[in-house]
Parts: structure tokens; sequence; C-alpha cells
């Protein structure tokens, strides 16, 4: 199988189509969906545009009822219809405004406060499956040189192995 | 993203309905695989924003699979990408249901489309609600294995 340029062709191809696939999406998506960080970099090219920020920890209020949000390094301040306790985690969905502000849309803020212990328990629980799941696979198939063989099962009347069938 | 054992659930539906055992394990490794490439893409600090959507795009899935089952032996190679593929189209089906506020986290129709869907019918903090619900479906979706088995209601 590895010494086959055929096969290797035959993975190539689909590799390549796949990264290509990659490189336009975030190629063409960079205009229609914008990350904060892009904001920030360009808040006149950015101004007014819709965007969406993943969880970000909220962290100090400001007088004025809006709130600093840190993510990856990040500071931006958010505004919405309430403020969030300190150390919650919030998405929003809204309007960016120069220079760091971004205007949360109407239900455009979701708060959670236990994020760090609910993504523990998704990756957890994601972990023991993983595992699991390999264990599983491991027991149906055989490696080799020609690729993964499934292992074929026993028939139900045959010995248990190193006993001669009489 | 919902947690992998939803996803292993949601591949157990159809996983009922095929008869070789080593097929239902590439099925599931079908459903895990958007989350394995997207994550580590993700959290890649040098990939440009949403590079890592075509994984949760049936074209994306179609090319996965059939660079994946290429490592399969040659008489197991058309099940291992059947069942690869469909196992990723069920994964982007159950992030189709997530609440994420319109943004989307399921791009199926890329390239054609960024357009996403958004069913808002859980969001990731539902983990621990799913838990108990998830070992509840799994012994369910066990008795209809065993029924589809027993009837011949399967791939084989």
């Amino acid at each position: 199988m590895l010494s086959n340029r055929r096969w290797w062709l035959k993975v190539l191809i689909p590799v390549a189509g796949f990264v290509a696939l990659c490189a336009h999406a975030g190629w063409v998506m960079r205009d229609t969906r914008i990350d904060v960080a892009r904001c920030l970099r360009e808040p006149d090219t950015y101004d007014g545009r819709e965007i969406w920020m993943p969880p970000r920890e909220v962290a100090g209020n400001f007088p004025d009822g809006s709130f600093n949000t840190i993510g990856n390094g990040i500071t931006v301040r958010v505004r919405a219809d309430h403020t969030p306790g300190n150390g919650k985690f919030v998405s929003v969905r809204g309007v960016f405004r120069k220079p760091d502000l971004v205007v949360a849309a109407p239900k455009g803020l979701q708060v959670n406060p236990a994020y760090r212990l609910q993504r523990g328990g998704v990756y957890g629980i994601s972990g023991v499956v993983l595992v699991a799941w390999l264990w599983w696979f491991l027991k149906r198939f055989r490696p080799g040189l020609a690729g993964f063989a499934p292992r074929l099962d026993a028939p139900p009347d045959a010995p248990p192995p190193g006993v001669e069938k009489t | 993203m919902a947690d992998l054992l939803t996803h292993y659930v949601s591949a157990r539906l159809p996983g009922s309905f095929i008869a070789d055992p080593s097929a239902r394990a590439t099925l599931a490794l079908g459903v895990f695989l958007p989350d394995l490439i997207s994550k580590p893409m993700e959290a890649a600090p040098w990939m440009p924003f949403l590079a890592w959507a075509p994984s949760h795009s049936a074209l994306g899935a179609f090319l996965v699979a059939w660079a994946i089952a290429m490592f399969f032996a040659e008489d197991f190679r058309f099940k291992a990408f059947a069942t690869l593929f469909v196992g990723q189209l069920v994964h982007i089906a159950v992030d189709m249901g997530k609440d994420s506020m319109g943004f989307g986290s399921a791009f199926a129709l890329l390239p054609f489309s960024t357009a996403t869907v958004d069913a808002g019918l859980y969001t990731s903090q539902h983990v621990f609600f799913f838990l108990p619900v998830n070992l509840v479906v799994l012994w369910g979706l066990r008795w209809l294995s065993k029924k589809a088995q027993r009837e011949g209601w399967v791939w084989r």
C-alpha cells in the first residue's frame, strides 16, 4: 500500500481538495463573518458590521452599563440590555462600533455562568468516548501493510484458541 | 459542539441497521471526525478564521471519507468510505440543531453557499442534561439494533 504510487495519489487528491476547500472558506468568509480581532485591527473598515463572539469572560463593568470581556488575550467592551457579573462567560452577536465596542443585538447575549465546568465536561466525556472507541476499533481491525483489515469473527462452533477441534 | 457521546448516540441510530460490526466502528469514527478535524484547526493561531468550516460541510465530509478510507484494506474500503461519509453527515445534522445565535456551526453547502442552519434546539451548556438522556437513548438503540439484526433489516 505505502509503496504504491497510485495509492499515494489517491490519498493526496482528497487531501489537496480538502486543503483547497479550507483556503477557500477562509478567503470567502473573511468579509462576511468577521472575527473581533480583525475589527480591532481595522476599526474604520469594520465599524457598523455585524459580528459574533464565541464565549469570553466578563472582566469589569463601566458606569454606562457596558462591560469588558476578555478572550484570547483580546479585550472588547460590550453593551447589552443587561450586565452579567464578573467572571461569567458571554457569547455575543451584535454590531461592532469603533474603536472597541460591540453593541449586542436584542437576544444577542448568551450568559453562561459555568462555562469552564461545561467545557471541561464536554472534553472529559468526549475523551472517555474516544478512548472507548479506540479500544473497540483495535478489537475490530487488524493494522497491516495492506491497511486496516476487519478481524474476522470466529464461527459460533469454533473451539477456543489453542484447542484442537475434535 | 455537542460532546462526542451525543454524536456517538446519534450514530447508533443508522448503526443499528448495519450488520457488520467493523462498519459500525467506522461509522462511529465518521461521526467523530468533523470535531477531531475542526477543533485543532480552530485552536491553531495561524489558521484563518473559519478555515475549519469545510470539516462541517458535505463536500468536505466526502473528501475526508475518501482520504481516510484509503487506509483500510481494499475489500473493506467502500464500506469504510460509505460509513465514514454517512457518519460525518449525521454529525453535521446534529450540529445544525444547535443554538449559536444565528451564526451557525455547520456550513453544509460549502463551497457553494456559506449559509448555515441554526435550529436553536440546544446549546453546549446542555451537556450535563444530555448525559443521562444519552445513556437512556443508547439503551433504547441497543434494543433496536438487536431487533434489526434479528429481523434482517440490515445493510450487509
